[in-house]
């Protein structure tokens, strides 16, 4: 802990970001209380709105999958969801039915001419908005791109008119931007100097050095280093931190390894000190966010926060409301 | 053997399984790899071919010899008259419409209610008139129902793509019938064997021996009984049991030297038969005629076989009945009776030396001793008693028409064949169950089931089943526990539980079940070795010191062997080499110094590799020849590589399990172990590792799980199907389920589980669910329900009739139209309509009138509203739920009604209180369905989709479950489907090191971080993909709950169940407690206010039920009270009154 800082109060929390691609973002958030952190992640899983097909009107289907097979498969495509928030949600929307400020309509019209059979995938959606479209699936399952919603014979046809609206996790798993979020709090490696002193030169080496793939007698990675003028095993920072951002488990891996090597300083002597120790921050979290492709993952952290912010808000203008009316009626009472 | 491509695994699929261990140039050890030789059976075999076989062999050879021992028809009146069939044959399945006859196809009979049955076709040969004799041939005398996929099939010999093109499953096994459009099993029945010597003790513990002779004609019991040292004949057709000395003089063997030297010389015999001997001296019979003059007295009058008119007297009735009913399979020719002398004799030996050593008792449950009655048995047994009602119809017929003088034409029999007996007998019989065989005084019923089409397991199960003869109700262990004898013939867990345990049973994977087999060759064959035939051997051969080995055929005494070992030995490599049939089975008995040689049909049996000098006769040679498909499964057959063995010949084999085993005893080895369980069986992972009941849970459970039944269950109409959206093939399989094609029709879903407590709601086997895998489609089924009409036509020319909707016309309010909604103009439903409770999809009328003639053509036409009342069917389903129609058939059946079949369609979602199970028969229902973000995650934010607790776990010990997990988590690591296959499969030590080679604990626990708190949990979780079935028994199916509703018209109680909205009983056990607690009131109010109160008014002076405005028996009104009581009371007061009984009320105040 730094000079002058009381530990109970804390920093100002602030978050880090470990590492970033396109589909999954890493990040480090600091200084917050584990329930603030959960409420992030719970946020992220449930509550950020996006976009995705809810009211499906089946026109024509001779295929060989029922209608409501057909929607509920039509429900799960992820659809781009940047523009989710200048949406309106259906519920709260001024229209009758759908308008363009709360639904995006698709269609889908599709006949197997081709002889054997035919993909109908979410290639074949076809959206009145240019940005709330089917999320490109290229690379993902059949040879022709795209989500396969049926495989169609020859003749068979399908006729659709499909309403994509606005919707959060909680109302159903399709609204979920998330695949996985994974949070777990950080952790610190704490040596215990003297101890690892008294061991012979050729351990050392073996902590310090051992292959970095096989578990757990040896070091994930190479995150110790021996230094030999100051005759000192010390923590690589660096290396921590960029493991950390590889894989958010990484402590985990940590323990293992401490386990063993403290079992295996206490072999003989079962009141022997341990040797190194993983200790939690619980003021420190990573996150990892593996978006569905709706929406960039950082994104999804930024979106999430606003709704938290603005749960918060509601909340407070809730309490102003409350006190107000309590004034009004017991005037007295807030006197004490 | 006939190679049919049904209801196996394909080519592609055995090529897999044959090679999936890779490159065959590997040098194959074969205790490893001989298991490969399964899926080569079953290519062959198929599933269902005992069935298939049974049938096969009654449409090709039985009907046939069927027809021979009832050919003639003859008359009474003219002798020169008669009606011969000289052949039949059983046509191509066809139906007969507006005189066009048509080949159809099985999807066709049960979409459309009419029977798959095919012409029996018979020529014919008589005579018409004075002198004519005609010869006719194709005459069609019946329809038989046939069976799916045997030879007669039009589904035989065809490829999967030509099976989907006739709207057929191709892994549906066949074997069954349908039956007015109904899937029927003629279910295998189990029998003590007939024809066979069976020792046994009687109920006072005495040994008696007992023969149930079974020929064409008659049936018969035999017994031997002891009674006070002697030894007594007990027959049906005698008053009285005949000492058997008696009996064996009157079968001419006079001298009681020869009655010993026939049964046995030594000590024990001789003082064995001392006392029945002394009995025969006592009552003075001494010679043939005294002894046919005895039991002349104590036969019953019996029915000769009509024909046969001569009377006899009464010891040449004797003679007859010692001849042909007693111990009826051994064939007296010219009334020799050495033969049947013989045999009584050997009976006799059996039961002395069984009187001195007990181990001699036949074990009753041994299985050698049983016999399974298949469908080809069962439909000939039936076909000849319907064959002789025809033949007796068409004699009666003859009679009352030949008797009479004149004749305007001459008489044609043939065209009195009634093809009605035949085909009316065959459909009635398979569609009831009811199977009734006058001769045999026969009278069977449950032979027959619905074919359940829950799961495809379901009717695989059913396929399998073997049903005992004995009753339920009897509380015996004995024919209910496993019997060592059944190893490897039936399968060990899959029986249910209950009242039907153990005598329900079903056949392990490769067993197969006999058919008849001709016994003559094989009977001289046996000559040829060297057997004496027992019409030319004396008594002392029998009885002898140096007695010789007897040989029996079938139960039958055919001669007496000098070498037995040499006999047997002989007769096995002549089997092995195809000189033989594969499934003739011959037993050395030693103790008895017998020899079996059964060629019969029912007798269970399974394939094993033939081992000689301890040496497996399959090499690993050809395997790779197996595998490079220049070898089949017939060919190891052919070659004596691998034979056929059946209970009895098993029991004097040394088996070994493995190849490690194989010692210079061994004769055969097992072709792999996994083969002892049966299907339902077969689907469990590591079921070696469970506890037995839990698999025998699975075996039930696994009969209900959804999933997809038949490649064409789209096609099918069925009264109810259970669909699973999205099915899984299970991560963790076994060979059998890659064998019975499990894989391709599965019901269930891998789900991850989480094996930890949660929240409370998962206590007592309750799951926790996870909401996000729910809208993923987690456990999501269809279901699909039948509503069909029929248009009736009825004797007066009327029939019913569709009308469309009514139109909004002034007269008709818009709210009666609501009703009419779904309907089309053509009166019945539209195709993609949602019903509502109360909707009518068929808007049907019924005439009024449908028994008087309507005469006046006008009435006819003009038939008004008045003619036709209105008689709708309406929709009853669940509130807020939404169904749709999904298809509507319009057809007509065999009797040309109009068939309107309409199918709806509903998708559900589980919901609180659904069941599911894995399958280790850990069954629970969901507790509780908690959003994605309350679920606990692990390390890499995955949330399961089940939580399950574990106190499941520690009384159950279903740790094939944990394998299953582990075995499961690996496959999902590296992308490659494990096996838990029974007494193999992957090992646990390899899944483990996968699941470190990525990085997870090798016990398979993961950290796992609560949903709720965002804290780690405090301890490690068990997690990993387990495969659950969803079970057919759902909330939405069964929740009910009533305030006020219907009630009763006579009682006004409330009614009962849940299909008449009935009311929730209070029954007596609940009043009891409310007694005990003393609330009085709660109780008044429970059984009289909100079930019958009724205000009845009481005549304080004569204390009887009368009208409130007064007494008519009194006549005053005076004294009238009311009085609140149970309306039920009421009645039975006023029953009372009507019996002249007087019930008079006392009334006080309180």
């Amino acid at each position: 802990m730094e000079r002058g800082k009381d530990e109970r109060l804390g920093g100002e929390p602030g978050v880090e970001v470990l590492h970033l691609t396109e589909d999954r973002i890493t990040f480090m958030l600091n200084n917050v209380d584990i329930s603030v952190a959960n409420s992030l992640r719970r946020v992220m899983l449930a509550e950020v709105p996006t976009m995705a097909i809810d009211l499906v009107e089946v026109k024509e289907n001779t295929s060989v999958l029922h209608d409501e097979f057909i929607a509920h498969r039509l429900g799960l495509i992820p659809l781009r969801s940047e523009m989710a928030a200048q949406f309106n949600y259906a519920r709260d929307c001024t229209c009758d039915d759908s308008c363009p400020r709360c639904s995006v309509k698709f269609t889908l019209d599709v006949k197997c001419e081709e002889a054997h059979r035919r993909n109908i995938t979410s290639k074949d959606l076809v959206s009145e908005h240019p940005d709330v479209v089917p999320i490109d699936a290229d690379g993902l399952g059949d040879d022709l791109g795209g989500i396969v919603i049926v495989k169609m014979g020859r003749g068979q046809e399908l006729r659709i008119e499909a309403i994509a609206r606005k919707g959060i996790g909680k109302e159903h798993a399709k609204f979920n931007p998330v695949g996985t979020v994974a949070m777990c709090a950080d952790g610190a490696i704490d040596l215990n100097h003297d101890a690892l002193s008294t061991l012979p030169l050729d351990k050392i080496y073996e902590f310090v050095n051992t292959p970095t793939d096989d578990p757990p007698g040896n070091c994930p990675a190479k995150v110790l280093l021996y230094n030999d003028i100051s005759k000192a095993i010390q923590v690589n920072e660096q290396a921590v931190d960029e493991e950390k951002a590889r894989d958010i488990n990484f402590f985990d891996k940590m323990a293992y390894f401490a386990e063993w090597w403290n079992d295996f300083n206490q072999l003989k002597d079962k009141t022997a000190p341990e040797l190194i120790r993983i200790r939690d921050r619980p003021d420190r979290f990573i996150y990892s966010v593996e978006s569905t492709g709706v929406m960039p993952p950082a994104l999804i952290a930024k979106v999430a926060i606003d709704v938290l912010r603005e749960k918060v808000n509601q909340l407070q203008r809730e309490v102003a409301k409350g006190v107000e009316d309590a004034m009004d009626g017991h005037g007295y009472a807030m006197a004490m | 053997m006939a190679v049919s491509a049904a209801g196996e695994p394909d080519d592609e699929d055995v090529k897999r399984c044959l090679h999936d261990d890779g490159p065959i140039e590997r040098p194959i050890g074969s205790v490893e790899d001989k298991w490969k030789l399964l899926p080569a059976f079953l290519k062959v075999r198929g599933l269902v071919k005992q069935h298939i076989d049974s049938f096969n062999h009654f449409v090709n050879v039985e009907i046939k010899h069927i027809i021979k021992a009832n050919e003639k028809v003859t008359c009474d009146a003219d002798p020169t008259f008669f009606l011969r069939f000289s052949d039949v044959t059983v046509g191509t399945p066809s139906a007969e419409e507006d005189m066009i006859v048509s080949e159809i196809k099985p999807q066709e009979c049960r979409l459309r209610d009419i029977t798959y049955s095919a012409p029996i076709i018979a020529s014919l040969e008589y005579t018409r008139g004075k002198k004519e004799i005609v010869r006719r041939r194709g005459m069609v005398i019946g329809r038989m129902p046939i069976m799916l996929r045997s030879s007669k099939c039009v589904l035989h010999g065809k490829s999967a793509e030509e099976l989907a093109r006739v709207g057929e499953c191709p892994i549906d096994p066949g074997g069954y019938f349908v039956v007015r459009g109904v899937e029927k099993v003629i279910l295998i029945q189990e029998q003590l064997s007939k024809n066979r010597i069976i020792v046994g003790k009687d109920n006072k513990g005495k040994v008696m021996a007992s023969v149930t002779s079974s020929t064409h004609e008659r049936k018969s019991k035999t017994n031997l009984v002891t009674n006070g040292g002697a030894i007594l004949l007990r027959h049906n057709t005698m008053t009285e049991d005949v000492p058997i000395v008696v009996v064996l003089r009157a079968m001419g063997v006079e001298s009681d030297q020869e009655i010993l030297q026939l049964i046995g010389m030594e000590p024990t015999y001789v003082e064995g038969m001392a006392a029945s001997l002394r009995e025969a001296v006592v009552l003075g019979v001494t010679t043939q005629a005294k002894a046919l003059d005895f039991i002349s007295h104590k036969v019953r009058g019996f029915s000769r076989p009509w024909g046969s008119s001569m009377r006899q007297s009464r010891v040449d009735e004797a003679r007859d009945v010692l001849a042909n009913v007693v111990l009826a399979h051994v064939p007296v020719v010219a009334y020799n009776f050495w033969p049947k002398v013989v045999y009584v004799c050997q009976m006799l030996r059996r039961m002395i030396s069984a009187q001195h050593d007990p181990s001699q008792i036949d074990d009753m449950d041994y299985y050698g001793n049983k016999r399974l009655e298949l469908a080809g048995q069962l439909l000939s047994l039936l076909f000849e008693d319907l064959f002789k009602k025809l033949c007796a119809e068409l004699k009666r017929q003859a009679d009352a028409v030949l008797s009479k003088p004149t004749r305007a034409a001459a008489f044609d029999i043939a065209k009195c064949i009634r093809q009605d007996t035949i085909t009316l007998g065959f459909s009635h019989a398979i569609s009831t169950g009811n199977w009734s065989v006058k001769r045999f005084k026969m009278e069977r019923s449950g032979v027959t089931q619905v074919l359940s089409r829950l799961s495809f397991i379901s009717a695989l199960g059913m396929m399998t089943r073997i049903m005992s003869q004995f009753e339920k109700t009897r509380k015996v262990s004995g024919p209910r526990s496993l019997q060592p004898s059944q190893w490897g013939m039936l399968c060990p867990s899959d029986t249910p539980e209950g009242e039907a345990c153990g005598l329900v049973k079903n056949l392990a994977l490769t067993t197969h079940v006999t058919t008849d087999d001709d016994e003559a060759p094989i009977a001289r064959l046996a000559m040829n070795l060297g057997v004496e035939d027992v019409h030319l051997l004396p008594g002392l051969d029998f009885g002898g010191n140096g007695r010789c080995t007897l040989v029996f055929i079938n139960g039958m005494l055919l001669g007496m062997h000098r070498d037995p070992d040499r006999f047997v030995r002989s007769l096995r490599t002549l089997r092995r080499c195809g000189r033989l049939g594969e499934f003739v089975s011959v037993q050395l008995h030693p103790t008895q110094r017998t020899v079996h040689i059964a060629a019969d049909a029912g007798r269970v049996c399974r394939p094993l590799i033939v081992v000689e000098d301890g040496v497996p006769a399959v090499t690993p040679v050809h395997m790779s020849e197996l595998a490079e498909g220049v070898r089949d499964w017939q060919d190891f057959i052919r070659e004596g590589l691998i034979e056929y063995l059946d209970v009895n010949e098993e029991n004097s084999s040394e088996i070994a399990l493995y190849e490690r085993d194989v010692h210079a005893d061994t004769t055969h080895l097992e072709i792999d172990p996994l083969t002892i369980l049966g299907v339902c069986a077969g689907l469990i992972p590591y079921p070696h590792h469970n506890q037995s009941p839990r698999n025998t849970y699975q075996c039930a459970m696994g009969k209900q799980a959804m999933g997809a039944i038949a490649c064409n269950q789209h096609e099918r109409i069925d009264t109810i199907l259970y669909l699973l959206v999205y099915p899984h093939q299970p991560l963790v399989k076994s060979r059998t389920i890659d064998l019975i094609g499990f894989s391709k029709l599965p019901a269930g879903h891998n789900a991850v589980v989480a094996v930890m407590s949660y929240s409370g709601y998962d206590i007592e086997d309750a799951l926790i669910l996870n909401r996000a895998s729910l809208d993923r489609g987690f456990g999501r089924c269809i279901v699909m329900r039948k509503y069909s009409a029929n248009l009736k036509k009825y004797a007066n020319q009327t029939s019913d009739r569709i009308v469309a909707p009514p139109s909004a016309t002034g007269a008709v309010k818009s709210v009666q139209l609501q009703r009419f909604r779904v309907l089309d103009a053509d009166g019945i439903c539209a195709v993609g309509e949602r019903l509502q409770s109360g909707d009518i999809f068929v808007n049907k009328q019924v005439p009024v009138n449908t028994s008087d003639t309507i005469t006046n053509t006008e009435a006819l036409a003009g038939a008004g509203a008045e003619a036709f009342r209105p008689s709708p069917m309406s929709y009853k389903g669940p509130p807020h739920h939404d169904t749709y129609i999904d298809r509507v058939m319009i057809s007509s059946n065999e009797n040309d009604h109009f068939v309107i079949k309409i199918r709806v369609r509903s998708t559900r979602s589980p919901e609180l209180g659904d069941k599911f199970s894995s399958r280790h028969g850990q069954k629970g229902v969901c507790g509780l369905i908690v959003g994605h973000q309350d679920m606990p995650f692990n390390d890499f934010g995955m949330a399961p989709d089940i939580i399950m607790n574990p106190h499941g776990f520690p009384s159950r010990m279903t740790v094939g479950k944990m394998m299953e997990l582990l075995a499961g988590k690996a496959a999902v690591l590296d992308g490659h489907l494990r096996y838990g296959t029974a007494f193999g499969g992957d090992k646990v030590d390899d899944c483990a090191s996968v699941l470190v080679k990525h990085g997870f604990n090798y016990a398979g626990k993961d950290f796992v971080t609560s949903g709720i708190t965002g804290e780690p949990l405090a301890a490690y979780v068990f997690f990993g993909p387990i495969y659950y079935q969803k079970l057919k028994h759902m909330v939405m199916d069964k929740m009910h709950a009533r305030a006020r509703g219907p009630r009763a018209v006579l009682t006004r109680q409330p009614t009962e169940g849940r299909s008449r909205d009935g009311g929730l009983r209070l029954g007596e056990m609940e009043r009891d407690c409310l007694i005990g607690y003393g609330a009085s009131m709660l109780l008044n109010e429970r059984l009289v206010h909100s079930s019958d109160g009724f205000i009845a008014h009481v005549c304080q002076k004569c204390g009887l039920l009368c009208h409130h405005l007064g007494c008519r028996n009194c006549r005053t009104s005076i004294h009238t009270q009311p009085m609140r009581l149970p309306y039920a009371c009421k009645l039975l007061l006023q029953e009372l009154q009507s019996m002249n009984i007087v019930p008079r009320l006392t009334l006080s105040d309180t």
